[in-house]
């Protein structure tokens, strides 16, 4: 049963004139475990095309589930683990209060929560920043925190949206090295975009995106 | 670049733009309001001030001087309407035979008028009983002979017969303190009290009698001349007094000694100029704190988009925009509040002053209205300056690229909290509490006839210190219980944030700055509010207290001179419709050394139940406690202050008084300040029961009727048929206006009028709008949260949990603030109570209002949060 799947899915913004359509008629399917890289150039889809996989996004056409996961995970979020490629720390809450947040939207008790957090900053090395506020981390150290949040969600999909942008290459594959380490323990699939060939490199299957359709990997979209 | 910038502006920061231009405009709007109705109330004042002159100017004609040429002089001088000559003489006494039994006064005073004087001075002479003209008696000299029209008084002339003349008619004489000032002498000089003995002669009859008396001693006999002048006067009170008095001084200039002016025109608009002072003082302490309020709240709308505007001018900064570039562009915004908010500012006071006064100039002149709307324009213009383009100017000199990309930072104490700023002005404010407090303080300083008169400015710094302090500590107590307090304010939210409420805390922790400002902003508006509302409401309890202190009850009937009813005449009042209760009030003339007072003699048991006795009225016990004294101790008596010390008194003193033609002993108890019908001075209290048997006369003066307060007019009415011309009627609605007219000080109505409104307004924007904006530009939090999971009832906890901590601190602080502010006001603005208060006045109903249309206010901008939040997370992070 696919962690996730969709067919004929489409992302449009605006009207008339002005239409843009990210994502064009995509049909794919992400089996439990799979490795994934979405690649592309700037602009193809590809960040619409992850925020449609968790659920963030709501298609205009076409339909998508995630069998795997009960069917819909609006209601069970935390069921996908998502990291954004731009900032998204909470600015207000330090980080180890970021990284137990969803958690706690989860419902998981605090002091679970507080523990799992911890837990997830140290395998990311990111323990000594635990009190640190996100302005006082340079661009990396947060890239690497929302990391540690998503993973601390023990996800069924990791979605992550260039992670390593921000990174020197060694602090990227570290951090890789962790995601894939823990969906592995988790028995997660994974969906990295990237424009770095090394990172795509790392993993199993490769699908692209140009002008919102999605060429490779699976089904052909464009029809 | 400059129209690049402004339409982006216009399109995406349309809310922030609107929001600060609201600010501006509610500043405008509140200013230009207050002005007009300020500028109003001066020209009110003047106009009320020359309405209540009778006779403008008195010029007595000096000894040796020509009368007739002083006349034809003072009838030519500029801005005389009507100028008529008025013969007085002085002779040692009147008398008359009534009842078998003759009363002779002590030494009286006989005026001349000419046929037209009733015409030319209407305000001067009120009949009461009999003829309008002819030979006229002064009500207490008819009182004082026991006569009445048709009575014969004889009149003493010194070295010549004495003649006798037969009385017409029985007038009151409104304005004898004026009429027989001692022309020319300063106000220390001038007598306590107008001549107890006054007869009034046609002029022919008086220069028949006099004249002979004028040659032979011609320092009993002197001419006045009474002027009725233009009252085309400047409408500042302090202009016209300015005017007036510099037309006497011309005048007496002009008679070179042979004249010398009375100028009672020139002595109201004194007592108005007084007035209108308070009325200034008023404004700059009710109303300019609305205005500031305004500019607070406009900083606090501007400054909620400060962390965006500082990313934008970092960007620009570091695309090479010129700091000088990027002042002008927060110049243009600026300007683009300043004037928006400006012209939609004078627009809603032309509409409130429309809707509520009829017109924006609520009275006033043309020209000080446009003043004023000049000046609140030029305020909203300033107000846009400090509140946008000041914020830049200073981040520019002070901020680093970097250093305004941050946003949640980890702050020190900021300097003021540091140096306890916040104490010191409430320490200070407190010690100008104190010195107010002490009896010499007066805060108007007009000294009668003095051409200058001031302020105590000195006081201004109590309540502005108060105001200010409060603020301050109302911040320091909010960053303190968000950040220390933490843990309470975390399971405070439970309720409302659930599991969450320790991160809900905490990010309001982070954010106690924004949120203290808020707070800020609430307390103050509430404050206020709840202050103006405060001093209002007391002002007008004071102002019914005057009235009722004035009329005595409900409704006073009070009896002719020379008639007789005891207590048993007030059954024939119970019996009117609507009447509740009849309360005899004994009234009497009574002598205490060679002074003449007024005696009041009660029925202690009962006396409280017609009318109002308030502690504050006497000294030395409460009201119930001084009646039960007179109830207990028949012969106790209760004087007033300057009896006490003139006499030196000490309690339980014997004091005698002389009562028609008993001496009767009493025992002095207590000092009574104030009390109904009472003049301000000196009066006695007695037991009427004590008085009647010493005195073996029961007669009543007055009957004090009470009605329950309702239908006043229509049983005063009923009242006034039953009683015919018997006995004068007055009625508490009547006399309420007549005491709000002569104004204590200001008449508050419209002030307050515009001020609750406003206060309202300011409430429900200081709540709801700094927290729109605050929560708008912490829409990205919110969308973050929705992408990692949280539901709408979690996003909800987020909003709600900071609005409870905004509302809840913001009233509660308020509350106590207002509180602290009503008290030091209405000590320090006690000139304008007459009496003074004994206790605050609390509007209750309008608190209730400011509240429930605060947390209206917050609850709406809430839902609309919550609602926005639901959007989908990655459309407005997008966005944002």
């Amino acid at each position: 049963m696919s962690v996730f799947r969709c067919e004929d899915l489409s992302r449009t913004y605006g009207s008339g004139r002005g239409t843009v359509v990210a994502v064009h008629g995509a049909t794919c399917q992400v089996p439990p475990a799979a490795r994934i890289a979405l690649v592309g150039p700037s602009g193809s889809g590809k960040s619409t095309m992850l925020h449609l996989m968790a659920g963030l996004e709501q298609p205009t056409a076409g339909t998508r589930s995630w069998p795997a996961l009960g069917g819909d995970v609006t209601r069970e979020p935390w069921l996908v683990g998502v990291v954004f490629q731009a900032p998204s720390l909470l600015l207000p809450l330090d980080v180890v209060e970021n990284v137990e947040l969803p958690l706690l939207l989860a419902g998981t008790g605090r002091a679970e929560a507080r523990a799992r957090a911890h837990a997830a900053l140290d395998e990311l090395d990111l323990a000594d920043l635990a009190p640190a506020l996100p302005e006082e981390l340079s661009g990396g150290q947060a890239q690497r925190v929302a990391v540690a949040r998503m993973l601390a969600g023990r996800p069924r999909l990791i979605l992550a949206d260039e992670p390593t942008g921000q990174l020197d290459h060694e602090t990227g594959a570290h951090v890789l090295d962790v995601m894939f380490h823990t969906a592995d323990r988790l028995g997660a699939a994974v969906v990295v975009s990237t424009h770095d060939p090394a990172v795509a490199d790392l993993l199993a299957e490769r699908w692209t995106m140009a002008d919102g359709r999605l060429t490779a990997g699976g089904k052909v979209g464009a029809r | 670049m400059i129209t690049t910038w402004l339409g982006g502006l216009v399109r995406r920061r349309s809310g922030r733009l609107g929001g600060a231009a609201l600010g501006v405009a509610i500043a405008v709007a509140l200013l230009a309001l207050l002005g007009s109705f300020l500028a109003a109330s001066k020209a009110t004042m003047t106009s009320r001030a020359t309405r209540t002159i009778a006779v403008d100017w008195q010029v007595e004609v000096q000894p040796g001087a020509d009368p007739q040429a002083v006349l034809a002089t003072t009838a030519a001088a500029p801005g005389v309407l009507r100028a008529l000559p008025v013969g007085v003489a002085h002779v040692p006494s009147l008398s008359a035979t009534a009842g078998g039994s003759t009363q002779t006064t002590g030494n009286g005073v006989v005026l001349g008028l000419p046929d037209s004087y009733r015409a030319a001075f209407p305000g001067e002479l009120r009949t009461l009983s009999g003829a309008g003209s002819g030979i006229l008696l002064a009500q207490q000299t008819a009182a004082n002979l026991h006569a009445a029209p048709g009575s014969r008084v004889v009149v003493q002339r010194p070295g010549l017969p004495p003649v006798t003349e037969t009385v017409a008619g029985v007038v009151d004489l409104p304005q004898a303190d004026s009429l027989f000032q001692k022309v020319g002498a300063p106000p220390q000089s001038q007598p306590v009290a107008p001549p107890d003995n006054v007869l009034l002669l046609p002029a022919a009859e008086f220069h028949r009698l006099f004249d002979p008396l004028a040659a032979a001693r011609p320092d009993l006999v002197t001419t006045q001349v009474h002027v009725a002048r233009s009252h085309a006067l400047p409408a500042d009170p302090a202009a016209a007094y300015t005017a007036v008095t510099g037309a006497a001084h011309n005048l007496e200039a002009t008679l070179t000694g042979t004249g010398v002016v009375g100028d009672n025109l020139g002595a109201a608009l004194d007592a108005a100029r007084g007035d209108a002072l308070y009325a200034q003082v008023l404004f700059l302490f009710l109303g300019l704190p609305g205005a500031v309020l305004a500019g607070l709240l406009t900083a606090a709308v501007t400054g909620a988009g400060l962390t965006r505007r500082r990313r934008e001018q970092a960007l620009m900064r570091t695309r090479g925009g010129t700091d000088r570039l990027v002042l002008r562009l927060a110049a243009v915004e600026a300007a683009i509040v300043g004037i928006v908010g400006g012209v939609v500012g004078l627009g809603a006071a032309a509409l409130i002053g429309r809707l509520a006064f009829g017109s924006l100039r609520l009275g006033g002149t043309g020209a000080a209205t446009a003043w004023w709307l000049g000046a609140a324009f030029v305020a909203g213009l300033l107000v846009a300056a400090g509140t946008v383009l000041l914020p830049v100017r200073r981040d520019l000199r002070e901020a680093t690229i970097v250093g305004t990309r941050t946003s949640v930072r980890r702050h020190g104490a900021p300097r003021w909290a540091r140096y306890g700023l916040d104490v010191v002005l409430v320490a200070v404010a407190l010690g100008v509490f104190w010195a107010s407090s002490r009896s010499q303080y007066t805060l108007v300083l007009a000294p009668e006839g003095v051409p200058t008169i001031s302020v105590n400015y000195w006081a201004f710094l109590g309540p502005a210190c108060l105001w200010l302090g409060a603020g301050l500590l109302t911040w320091r107590l909010t960053d303190l219980l968000l950040d220390r307090g933490r843990p309470v304010v975390a399971a405070a939210l439970r309720p409302v944030a659930g599991p969450l409420s320790g991160t809900v805390a905490a990010t309001l922790s982070r954010q106690r700055r924004l949120v203290a400002r808020a707070v800020v902003l609430l307390a103050l508006a509430v404050s206020f509010a709840a202050s103006t509302a405060t001093f209002n409401s007391t002002y007008q309890q004071q102002a019914e207290a005057d009235a009722r202190l004035t009329n005595g009850a409900d409704v006073t009937v009070t009896e002719a001179p020379g008639t007789h009813a005891g207590p048993a005449a007030g059954a024939a009042l119970a019996s009117v419709p609507g009447v509740r209760r009849v309360e005899p009030l004994q009234h009497r003339f009574a002598y205490v050394g060679s002074d003449l007072q007024d005696l009041y003699g009660v029925r202690p048991q009962t006396v409280a139940g017609a009318t109002s006795l308030q502690d504050a009225y006497f000294q030395g016990g409460t009201a119930a406690q001084l009646m039960d004294v007179l109830a207990r101790r028949p012969d106790a008596i209760l004087v007033s202050a300057e009896t006490v010390k003139d006499f030196q008194l000490r309690p339980g003193d014997l004091l005698r008084l002389r009562i028609g033609t008993t001496t009767v002993p009493f025992h002095y108890a207590g000092i009574a300040k104030e009390f109904p019908t009472a003049p301000k001075d000196s009066f006695f209290i007695a037991n009427s029961d004590y008085v009647a048997r010493a005195t073996h006369d029961d007669s009543v003066g007055a009957f004090l009727v009470d009605t329950g307060g309702t239908n006043v007019a229509a049983v005063a009415d009923r009242i006034r048929q039953t009683v015919g011309t018997s006995a004068t009627v007055t009625d508490l609605v009547t006399t309420r206006a007549a005491v709000g007219s002569s104004l204590t000080s200001v008449d508050l109505a419209g002030l307050t009028r515009i001020e609750l409104g406003f206060a309202l307004l300011l409430a429900a924007a200081s709540g709801g709008l700094v927290l729109a904006l605050g929560l708008t530009e912490r829409r990205r939090m919110f969308a973050l949260a929705a992408a990692l999971g949280a539901n709408r009832r979690q996003l909800g906890g987020f909003v709600v949990g900071e609005a409870v901590v905004t509302v809840g601190l913001g009233l509660v602080l308020g509350a106590v603030s207002s509180w602290a502010l009503s008290t030091m006001l209405v000590k320090i603005l006690t000139g304008v109570f007459d009496p003074p208060p004994a206790h605050l006045a609390v509007p209750w109903a309008y608190l209730a209002a400011v509240v429930a249309v605060t947390v209206a206010a917050i609850a709406g901008v809430v839902a609309a949060v919550v609602r926005a939040a639901h959007r989908p997370a990655i459309a407005v992070l997008r966005e944002s």
